[in-house]
């Protein structure tokens, strides 16, 4: 028997224990380049709302969140379960951190929901009493309908997927900058059209995206260099386990 | 006051539950974590399948620790969790073995 010494014992279970339960190495990875495909996308400067650009960009920054969950689970199953689950020693205080984050992110897209429902409400009640401002309206605007199902589905739907698939810090950060990325992209592309930015109508709106953005990046580059960091001390942590006797 | 050494009593006290090598181990494994797999347990303990068996069958004759049987899909699964008990009896043997130890700078 090749056992290790106490101490090390107690360091090759906890490090295996965080792996189960709160890193989530190449998974974070993953997210980080989702955030960073979906960031270096949107610097693409194509009117986002006119076109097939659209739908396509509409696919890919809504879809990285939802994607992102399954490939996560299982890149987790097949890289960090091999030796079967080992559920790590209750700390309050991380679990607090944790919902502080899940908070954040439901927050943000209640928000989101609630003032896209009021200015789409506003919109109609404004059409509604103008009927003549009807034919101003850009020509190429998704369906009514089809916003209206996208705003009132979708942040439910990350909301009802979220506390039962995340279980780390990381990951739950890695899931508000990818939520996020889609409702700055929403908000970015609405007010894009309505206030046409390419005739000199308040350019902030680019530079706060522009300035997100470069955010979103600098962090998805770290946040790729610390999962592949924690894929390699996982790594590490399984050539430190003794051999089978 | 010239400090008193330990007795040989003090030896012959210890928990034997617990003072064996490879139970000691796996105590102090599951004293690292809340639940933890057979396999995990087996790979970091470098015991046979038969030995693990074999002690933790003792150990949770004692009281230390308690199994769980799990379905992960369709195929079933053994954790361990470490009981109060095992977890003060962990502990106690820690206390009686400083104890037992010389001081530092001694033979």
């Amino acid at each position: 028997m090749t056992t290790p010494d106490l101490q090390t014992l107690e360091a090759l279970t906890q490090d295996y224990a965080e792996f189960d339960s709160r890193k989530s190495g190449l998974a974070t990875a993953l997210g980080g380049a989702l955030a960073l495909l979906v960031g270096l996308h949107l610097f693409h400067p194509v009117r986002v709302l006119a076109g097939p650009w659209w739908k396509i960009q509409a696919t890919v920054v809504f879809l990285a969140p939802v994607l992102w969950l399954p490939l996560k689970q299982l890149l987790f199953h097949r890289l960090y379960r091999g030796l079967g689950p080992v559920k790590v020693s209750p700390d309050m205080a991380y679990e607090q951190k944790r919902w502080h984050w899940l908070f954040m992110t439901a927050m943000a897209l209640m928000t989101f929901q609630t003032l896209t429902l009021l200015g789409i409400l506003r919109g109609f009640l404004g059409v509604l009493s103008h009927p003549e401002t009807l034919q101003q309206l850009p020509t190429k605007l998704p369906a009514v309908w089809t916003t209206w199902l996208w705003v009132a589905a979708l942040p439910w739907l990350y909301l009802t997927i979220m506390p039962w698939w995340i279980k780390g810090v990381e990951e739950a950060r890695a899931y508000l900058v990818l939520v996020g990325q889609g409702l700055v992209w929403i908000a970015f592309s609405f007010l894009q059209e309505g206030v046409s930015i390419d005739r000199g109508g308040k350019a902030w709106a680019v530079w706060i995206l522009l300035a997100i953005q470069t955010g979103v990046i600098v962090w998805a580059i770290r946040t790729i260099r610390r999962g592949w960091k924690e894929h390699r001390e996982y790594l590490a942590l399984l050539r430190a386990l003794p051999r089978e006797s | 006051m010239a400090k008193t050494e330990p007795s040989p009593k003090a030896i012959l006290d210890l928990d034997r539950m617990v003072h064996e090598p490879a139970r000691l181990a796996i105590l102090t494994v599951l004293a690292s974590a809340e639940e933890v797999a057979f396999l995990f347990l087996q790979r970091v303990t470098g015991l046979s399948k038969g030995n693990l068996s074999s002690h933790t069958q003792k150990l949770e004759g004692a009281g230390y620790l308690e199994t769980v049987k799990v379905f992960q899909g369709r195929i079933p699964a053994t954790s361990f969790r470490i009981t109060e008990d095992g977890r003060a009896a962990l502990r106690a043997y820690h206390q009686q073995l400083r104890g037992l130890l010389p001081k530092e700078g001694k033979p």
